[in-house]
């Protein structure tokens, strides 16, 4: 019977079950980017914005943090942590230059409205 | 003295307006036999049958089913029963010459008549105030010892045959507790029996309550809504954002203690209907704003099934099925892996790509369920055990465990 109840609620599962879970990109606001400046050394930046511009370039507006990491994998669990020292505020880069760089998404976190508040 | 040669109770009927000895209880029946009782009191020797012969009046015969003899032999604490036998107009058996024994001293006896449904029609004699045969052995007898038949023997004569002595009568048909004697009750099966069992039960249970609970997308605004949820994150916020639905469709869930009282009344041998009332004194979850507040009183019923031969009449293991339906409040709390959708805006800040979240699903009012169990009975009063059913709550769903230990009083 309790197969029975469990089939029950799992026939209700919604059919976007099985679609990929969106991943953040590095135009996402909110989402973590580690940059590998040099080997061994990733920076780790928050993305507050992208602005696009009629140019067809796009402006990242970011938040550098202060530690460094020595992988992505580092990277990823400083960001996940909550409080993180700051190095700047506010940074811009041009997605094509960033790019140019070894640089992976690696964590998300929706930003606050301070966050968003920065910005503007 | 005076002989017994037969014993013959010539009855007439005087119902309810006859004469009633002083000595009579009221309780044995509703009509009573007047007997001009030819011999009331009388002797015979040992190893004598006791011939009981009964006429009832035409009345009464046409309405009459059974005869029963009650009787009991000196030294047997115990009345015991026989049919006696329709020939004609008369109703004729003997008390056996066995049971008579050589054992010297008064058999008592009195006379019941019962119809089809079992119901006393009228009696002759009672416990109280019963016919009395003296018996007393051959020497002081004498000659007289010697005019009437000794004891067959048992292989040649059994009980039953005609000219041997009646059927003893192991069921005393009855159709309440008044055509009973002796502190025995009118059964279910309309026999009246001597038990001790107990019809009325008083309990006090402990219950856990442990739940199942659909986790895709209940951390949804629309479901913490609608859906009667409540996602907490690990600061306590509410969760507000745009959950990306898992694959985790069912999710253990911890639910409310309670405490319950419950009566039960046993139908049948093995059937009983019950009522159960709860109090949940632990485990109440958050109530968002707008939402209903947590109801911690409980109501339900049960039909339960009883495994066993007889199983209130004796102590030991009683094993029962049940069904049970009622209402009830479950705050069921479970944790569920909520991922963030990056690709929508949210206006809530601070959750993470992927984070574990509280999540509370309110459900109820009603359920229904099935459940077993084993109980317990240290003796025909106090039984203890435990339980456990499994109930669908609705319609705010959810699929509930109650394990339960309860123990229980008869009266």
């Amino acid at each position: 019977m309790v197969v029975a109840f469990m089939a029950l609620f799992a026939s209700t599962g919604c059919s976007s079950d099985a679609v990929p879970a969106p991943e953040p990109t590095l135009r996402t606001p909110g989402s973590f980017v580690a940059q590998e400046t040099e080997p061994g050394d990733v920076r780790l930046f928050r993305v507050l914005g992208a602005l696009k511009l009629e140019t067809g370039q796009t402006y990242l507006i970011m938040r550098l943090f202060s530690p460094h990491a020595s992988d992505f994998d580092g990277a990823r669990e400083l960001a996940k942590q909550d409080e993180l020292p700051i190095e700047m505020a506010l940074t811009s880069s041009v997605e094509a230059e960033f790019v140019t760089l070894p640089y992976r998404v690696v964590w998300f976190r929706t930003l606050t409205e301070q966050e968003r508040d920065a910005i503007h | 003295m005076k002989r017994v040669g037969s014993l013959l109770l010539a009855a007439l009927v005087s119902f309810s307006s006859g004469p009633l000895a002083a000595d009579e209880p009221k309780e044995l029946g509703p009509k009573l036999l007047h007997m001009p009782v030819l011999e009331k009191k009388a002797e015979q020797g040992i190893l004598t049958p006791v011939p009981i012969a009964v006429e009832l009046p035409p009345e009464l015969a046409s309405s009459a089913a059974r005869v029963l003899v009650h009787y009991r032999v000196w030294g047997d604490p115990d009345w015991t029963t026989l049919s006696l036998g329709r020939r004609g107009k008369k109703w004729t058996g003997a008390i056996p010459c066995l049971e008579v024994s050589t054992v010297t001293g008064d058999v008592r006896y009195y006379v019941r008549v019962h119809d089809a449904d079992g119901r006393v029609l009228a009696s002759a004699g009672s416990r109280l105030s019963p016919f009395r045969v003296t018996v007393l052995h051959d020497t002081v007898l004498g000659a007289r010892s010697k005019t009437r038949a000794r004891c067959p023997d048992p292989s040649d004569c059994p009980r039953g045959l005609p000219g041997c002595p009646s059927e003893a009568v192991r069921q005393v048909p009855c159709r309440s507790d008044g055509d009973c004697e002796g502190g025995s009750t009118c059964s279910w099966q309309g026999y009246c029996e001597r038990s001790q069992r107990r019809l009325n039960w008083a309990s006090v249970a402990l219950e856990q309550d442990l739940g199942l609970v659909p986790t895709s997308g209940a951390c949804s605004v629309a479901a913490q809504e609608s859906e009667g949820t409540a996602c907490l994150r690990s600061d306590g916020e509410v969760y507000k954002s745009n959950p990306v639905y898992t694959n985790e469709a069912l999710g253990p869930a911890l639910g409310p203690t309670r405490v319950l009282a419950g009566y039960d009344r046993v139908l049948f041998y093995d059937t009983s209907v019950g009522l159960r009332a709860g109090f949940a004194f632990r485990g109440e979850g958050p109530t968002l704003r707008g939402a209903a507040p947590f109801v911690p009183w409980s109501l339900a019923a049960r039909l339960t099934h009883w495994f066993g031969d007889d199983p209130f009449a004796h102590s030991g293991l009683r094993p029962f099925a049940f069904f049970t339906a009622g209402y009830a409040q479950y705050d069921l709390v479970a944790g569920v892996e909520v991922r963030e959708d990056p690709t929508r805006y949210s206006y809530q800040g601070g959750n993470d790509l992927t984070q574990e979240l509280e999540l509370w699903k309110r459900a109820g009012d009603g359920f229904a369920g099935v459940g077993a169990g084993l109980a317990f009975a240290l003796n025909q009063w106090v039984m203890v055990g435990g339980e456990i059913a499994l109930v669908q709550v609705f319609p705010f769903g959810a699929t509930v465990v109650t394990p339960t230990l309860h123990s229980g009083v008869g009266f």
